[in-house]
């Protein structure tokens, strides 16, 4: 298994990591010819595979730029926390507007108040500063999944 | 027509009009043999640092990670044109229905970008990718 990565920008501006088969005979130039896109060769480069980060949660919010491995931005990485979030928030949108209905259909304004309240929560849930306030991808990573529990034990 | 029993037949190349069982059934051309080969095919995990290195593969270079669930599988010797037919599966070890399909991108005779997404239609990385090609190299 080859110790090698080739990383580079792709056509739409995402970061590529291109993983040799353990049975490419060739060597990584070679690859790097064959699977770069002309277009993109410029940002091409060879780089060793454990300076390409091991932990894909943030993946769409990784970056690289000539003479550099892939790294994550951290305001990139808090717009895909925030995406999970989101994700993650549906299905409780569902249940609580199924909750209010049964409260407005029973007349009771305090259940329809304390629907109210946690769908503000969730709605709230992409500002937290767990997630905005996060300082490093670490902190982000544990701050999102805070608050996806959160949100889900709503 | 000549014909040889019980040998074990050592040579380069073998050129035949038709290949058939023992029985003599199951008659198949070369030709028919040679446009069912899977060419090229892979089993590699989509969630983990060493996508390209694969659980196991045939005629693969390599696989190019474009981001979460969105993958290209890089063919070692090229098919012949574009038009060669794909077909895979993907999953996670949970109860998750997940789809697999062409990426943003045509299929090209060296390349095949996939896509890998959950019920909801977004992407995602699935622990369990396979793909196999077949056509004209």
């Amino acid at each position: 298994m080859s110790d090698k990565r080739i990383v580079y920008q792709g056509e739409n501006g995402e970061t590529c990591v291109v993983i040799p088969a353990p049975q490419y005979s060739g060597t990584m130039d070679d690859l790097l010819k064959k699977v770069v896109p002309e277009d993109c060769l410029d940002s091409a480069d060879i780089v060793e595979a454990d300076t390409i980060p091991n932990d894909r949660t943030f993946r769409n919010a990784w970056t690289t730029s000539k003479g550099k491995s892939a790294e994550i931005d951290l305001s990139k990485a808090k717009d895909v926390a925030k995406d999970k979030v989101r994700q993650a928030r549906t299905p409780k949108f569902q249940e609580l507007d199924i909750a209010y209905q049964r409260a407005d259909e029973d007349s009771d304004a305090d259940a329809k108040k304390a629907v109210a309240d946690k769908k503000k929560v969730a709605r709230d849930a992409t500002k937290n500063t767990k997630i905005t306030g996060a300082s490093d991808v670490d902190k982000l990573k544990e701050g999102m999944e805070a608050v996806i529990k959160e949100v889900q034990d709503l | 027509m000549s014909t040889i029993e019980n040998a074990n037949v050592t040579t380069t190349n073998i050129r035949a009009t038709n290949v058939q069982d023992a029985s003599g059934g199951n008659s198949n051309t070369p030709a028919a043999i040679n446009s069912g080969i899977v060419r090229a095919w892979i089993d590699f995990n989509g969630a983990s640092g060493s996508i390209g290195t694969g659980n196991a593969s045939f005629n693969i270079a390599s696989v190019t990670d474009h981001g979460t669930g969105v993958y290209t599988i890089n063919i070692d010797t090229d098919f012949g044109s574009a038009n060669y037919v794909a077909a895979g599966m993907c999953g996670t070890d949970n109860t998750t229905t997940h789809f697999i399909g062409t990426g943003n991108a045509a299929p090209a005779a060296g390349a095949l970008k996939i896509q890998t997404v959950n019920d909801g239609g977004g992407a995602i990385d699935c622990t369990h990718i396979m793909v196999m090609m077949l056509g004209a190299q």
